[in-house]
Formats: C-alpha cells, structure tokens, sequence
C-alpha cells in the first residue's frame, strides 16, 4: 500500500508513525513545505531566546529513518488529482498514492478590520518558523513592542520579555486579557504581574488609527483617543487552513468564516469522525479540517485516526472540543476548559477561594447537569476529569459530592487492564 | 519489563488498583516519596512536613468517604502523551512505560489538564516541573505496591499491545 501524507507537523507525523506500526510493509512518503521539524506550539520559546531551533522538534532526529519514512522537504502540493490519484508538487513532480492524508495545517488571518496595517513593514503575526524568525530579528531591534489582542501567544511572548528592559503595550478588546480563557478574577493576578513589571495594558480598546513613516508603523491611536508610539506590532490572529491548493478538485471544503469565541477562522477541508473526506482514500486531519479550533492534541488525534482508517482498521474522534487550555505564566498556573463567559437563566455559578495559598476555583453548570466551563486557578492537579465532563456533556447530578472534588471514579469503570471504559470503545 | 509468559505472549506489568481493600494508610504515597525525593529513605523516616516532596501517586475520597489509591495507568492510548506539545512524554511500546523527558519539557501543562485519572501536578517547589510515576524504572517493583499492606494495589501482567 502507498500512503502519502501532505505536511510534516503534529497531524502528519502521528500519522506517519501510526500507519508504519499498523503496516510494516507500507510505502510511507511525507511531503512538506517546512524543511525543518518544529512544533509550532513552541515557537515563543525560540522568539525569547530559550530555546534553539534544534530544541523546537517534538519528534527524535532519526524519526524518518527509524520509521522508515521517506521525507520529501522543502517542496509543496499544489494541486490534487483525484481521479488519477496523484499530488501535483512545486518542482513539478507528481507523487502517486493509494491512499492520500491531507494535513497541511493553518497560516494565520489578519483581523479583517486591521487590513489598513497588514502591508506595514513593521507589524507581525506569529504562525510558522519564518514569522517567529522576523520577530526575533525585529525585537533585537527595538525598544518599544505593542501587542493587539492579549491572548495566550501574547502572554507567552510577554512573560518573557517584562523584564529586559523593552516597554510593551497590550491592546485588548474584551474586558480583560485571555478573555476567551479567563474571567476577570482569574485573569486579575496575570493582569497585575503584567502592569507591576511596566507593561502598558488597554482594555476595553480598539485601534482606530495608525501613524506610519515610510512603511513602519510608528504609533497607534485608540478607540478613546490615546495615542501609542511602537517600534514593531505583533498582531493576535485567526486562523486560515492551508487547503487553497484543494481549488478546483472534487474534495469537499467549507471556505466561509467562522467566529469560534471571538477568533476568526476560515472553515477547512470537511471530515467526519473518521478523518474521512467525501472522496474515497483521501482524508484529512489537523489545522487544516474545518469546524474546530486549531489544537495540537486534536491534530495528533485526527491524524492517528486517520491512520487506523487508512490502514482499514476502526477508530474515531470521540470529539474536536477545543476551548481548553493551561495557562502558566509568572508562576500562576491555571487551566480553562470551556467557555467562561458563558451565561443563560439556568447557569450556576460554584466558586471556591483561598486566597492565602493563591487559589481560585470557578464552574458553570447549567440545570445542575452539566458543567460548561471550569477555571481552575493555583491547584490544576485533577483537571482532567473535568475536561472529559465538559468535553462529554456528561451527567453529573447523579454524583453527591462538591464538584471540585470530583474525580474519575465518581463516573467510570476500570477495566481488566485498569483503564477507564468508554461507551465508544474505538474512539479517541 | 517485558516477558514471555507460559503461551509465549509478550506482556508488560501494570500497576492496578482494588479500591474496595484500601485503608487510606498513605504507605504508597510515603514510599513514593522516599523514592523519589528521600534519596531511598527508610519511608519512616521521610520529612513529612516537608511541603516540598511530591508523591507521584493520590488518593482520593469517593462519594461514601472511601479511599481510593491512584496511581499513573501508563495508559495504551496515554492522553498526556497525545497532547504533549514538545515531544516530552513518550510511551515505550517495549515495555509500556509512559516517560517524561524534563529536559524536552515545556512546562505547558497540557499534560495535567487532560489527564483522566488525575494523577499529573506541577511540583510543590517550583510550580514548573511535572511530576510523573515511572514505575520506580530499575527496580523489581514499584515503591508503592510494595509498600501497600493490603493488597489494594498490585502488579497485573498483560499483554502487550
Ligand atoms: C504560536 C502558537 C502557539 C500555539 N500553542 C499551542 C498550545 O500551547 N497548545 C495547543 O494545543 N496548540 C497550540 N497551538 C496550535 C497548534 O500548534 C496547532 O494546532 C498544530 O500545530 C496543528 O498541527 P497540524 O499538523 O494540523 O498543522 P501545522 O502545525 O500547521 O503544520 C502544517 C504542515 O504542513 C506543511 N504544509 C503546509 N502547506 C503545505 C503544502 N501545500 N504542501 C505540503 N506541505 C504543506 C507545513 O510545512 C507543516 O509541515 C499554537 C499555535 C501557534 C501558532
Ligand atoms: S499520566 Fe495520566 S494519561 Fe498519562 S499515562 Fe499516566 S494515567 Fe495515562
């Protein structure tokens, strides 16, 4: 059997490895854009100097020839032929398949009400080694740094950089910073530790003007007037799937805009449970599929799912939940799952504080029944329980027992090899 | 800690739980400390008010006020090593362990939120290191079973998958 498999990151390469353990003899061929293996997760760490470019991979040096994978790098598809089954490349090769996975990932999109500044020479948004490459360069260069949208790869970046000596300036547009995270308690403590070590932060704001010289932004002027001179401006962006080079074949994409808790996306190549596309033998996992937030562990999963089916052998997404994340920074930890800013008539609000020890717990749970969101702020050990009830929508008025004291066994069995049964058995 | 068994089928150790003989006695977690944290201290002698030392094992309190020891399932599917961002946790198909390489790690915590049983933290000290069984790697058996006086946790040999 032949497989190839556009694109080398957390998608791609859990196939890859996946297909060669389900298939020994298997003929795996991966091609990708990057000639480097990185984790696009970890790119602030290269932008604030804590890590090398070498320290960025998430898989072992000899990972192709311990699987025996062939690489094909630095080269890009450019288009699909479905009927002849072949991948037409951009040294203007073609690759044959059996059975093809598209996992091509995501750029960012620019904020469409930002398009006046996009073209400037100065501003920037992080999504692959050559933006955090300029960023990197420009940042050595410049004394004042300004941030539109406080989110989690602002604050990664941030955290880093308070107390080098640049002045950093957080535009936010809700009423706190990682507002799809965080509600305004436990976004207080980051907050403060951001403010205490001179970073200028803007709620409530919108940049409504720029200042430019030549082809550099130079200052911004906010929705209440106030003016903000930058030296560089990195831009929190949505997300857009690399399936362009999917124009004009048969396979099923939505290209419409999204608005998933206030970032935009554009849908994607459209999968069921299967990572299965419309069109026989081609399937597609990660960044790429449409209706769900980029996440590496929902890549990972799609593309080890994707890699049973291709092998012909069963198993399933069990979801593409992605409003979940952990939040470490300035040594606060906490971990968000679901929306926090979630309201309605039948909506409960749990809170638990210790303030001595830094601790902050916070739940919705709608009818009783279900939990929507949960912030565990100062004490994240046992979050994930939560994020199989949330995720799951399960039951839990049948469990007595105060909700941050949940746990596994309030709701499943162990089974013979001592792990959690789950109703679908083949899901993931 | 692979073997063959009498049908010659390769199989790994597991740590199981049998929470109905539990007593809540904290020898496991005791002895995981002294391992890891002790030096291999006598577990009498582990500095108990020491805020300190972490326990890579828990246990938890049911819904009637039972114990229930938990400690790591280096899962067949481990979900910590399927949100791993870095490469960090890994699982050993050899010998089923799930590892955590704390130089590979970035001290993310997506292993901690999606965690089923619970069982992952940051440690006590520094808040940035995660705090993982390895099923006391090197030794004939883990701290913690030998350590348990009733039976409630206990080594099972299954197959390899
Ligand atoms: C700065 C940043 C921080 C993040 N932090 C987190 C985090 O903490 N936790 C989390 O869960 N998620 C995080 N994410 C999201 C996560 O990184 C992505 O969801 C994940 O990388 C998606 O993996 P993927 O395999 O689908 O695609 P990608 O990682 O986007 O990789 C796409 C691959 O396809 C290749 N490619 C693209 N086009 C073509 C083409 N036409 N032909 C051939 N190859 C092509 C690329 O070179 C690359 O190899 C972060 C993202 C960013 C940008
Ligand atoms: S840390 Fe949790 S998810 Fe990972 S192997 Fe252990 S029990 Fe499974």
């Amino acid at each position: 059997m032949k497989y190839l498999i556009l694109g080398a990151s957390a998608a791609g390469l859990n196939a890859a490895k996946t297909l060669r353990k389900l298939d020994e003899s298997a003929i795996i061929t991966v091609v990708s854009q990057n000639t480097m293996i990185y984790s696009k997760s970890l790119l602030h760490l290269f932008i604030t100097g804590e890590r090398n470019l070498h320290a960025l991979s998430f898989v072992e040096p000899d990972f192709f020839e311990q699987n025996d994978i062939n690489w094909v790098n630095g080269v890009s598809a450019v288009g699909v032929n479905t009927y002849r089954k072949e991948v037409n490349l951009s040294n203007n090769l073609i690759e044959t398949y059996d059975k093809l996975l598209i996992a091509t990932g995501s750029t960012s999109l620019f904020p469409p009400n930002l398009d006046y500044i996009q073209d400037a020479k100065n501003v920037y948004s992080l999504e692959n080694l050559t933006d955090a490459i300029l960023i990197r360069d420009k940042i050595s260069k410049s004394k004042s740094i300004t941030f539109i949208g406080g989110g989690l790869v602002c604050l990664d970046i941030v955290s880093k950089l308070l107390y080098r000596g640049f002045h950093i300036n957080i535009i936010e547009y809700g009423n706190n910073i990682m507002s799809f995270q965080l509600n305004q308690e436990a976004a207080e403590p980051y907050q403060k530790a951001v403010i205490d070590d001179g970073a200028s932060l803007y709620t409530n704001a919108i940049v409504v003007s720029a200042g430019m010289i030549g082809d550099e932004i130079t200052s911004l002027t906010l929705n209440n007037g106030e003016k903000i001179n930058t030296d560089m401006v990195i831009v929190s962006s949505g997300i857009s799937p690399n399936s362009d080079f999917l124009e004009g074949s048969d396979i099923r994409r939505d290209c419409g805009l999204v608005e998933i808790k206030g970032q935009k996306l554009r849908k994607g190549v459209l999968v069921n449970k299967k990572c299965e596309t419309n069109i026989p033998d081609i399937y597609a996992a990660g960044d790429v599929c449409a209706e769900k937030l980029p996440l590496w562990p929902i890549a990972v999963k799609q593309g080890i799912v994707a890699a049973y089916n291709m092998a012909l052998k069963d198993k399933e997404m069990r979801s593409v939940y992605g409003l979940k994340n952990p939040i470490s920074y300035f040594g606060i930890n906490t971990i968000s799952i679901g929306d926090p800013n979630v309201s309605g008539p039948n909506i409960e609000t749990i809170d638990y504080r210790d303030d001595l020890h830094g601790v902050y717990k916070h739940a919705l749970v709608e009818n009783g029944k279900y939990i929507r969101s949960i912030i565990l702020q100062g004490e994240i050990q046992g979050a994930g329980i939560f994020e199989r009830l949330i995720e799951d929508e399960m039951d839990i008025s049948g469990v007595n027992k105060y909700l941050f004291d949940f746990t596994f066994d309030d709701f499943f069995e162990l089974d013979d090899r001592g792990q959690i049964i789950y109703s679908n058995k083949n899901a993931i | 800690m692979t073997m063959k068994t009498e049908k010659n089928k390769e199989t790994i150790k597991k740590i199981m739980v049998d929470e109905s003989k539990c007593q809540g006695c904290y020898n496991c977690t005791f002895a995981c400390i002294a391992v890891h944290e002790n030096k291999g201290k006598n577990i009498y002698k582990v500095d108990t008010h020491n805020k300190n030392f972490n326990s890579r094992n828990v246990i938890t309190i049911n819904e009637d006020g039972r114990p229930t020891p938990m400690v790591c399932r280096h899962c067949d599917m481990p979900e910590c090593v399927l949100t791993c961002i870095s490469g960090a946790m890994t699982k050993d198909e050899e010998t089923g362990i799930v590892k955590h390489n704390l130089k590979k790690c970035a001290s993310c915590f997506m292993c901690v939120m999606s965690c089923p049983y619970g069982v992952l933290k940051p440690d006590n000290k520094t808040g940035k290191i995660i705090i993982k069984c390895d099923m006391c790697e090197g030794e004939d058996m883990p701290a913690c079973v030998k350590s348990c006086p009733t039976g409630a946790l206990y080594i099972k040999e299954v197959e390899k998958i």
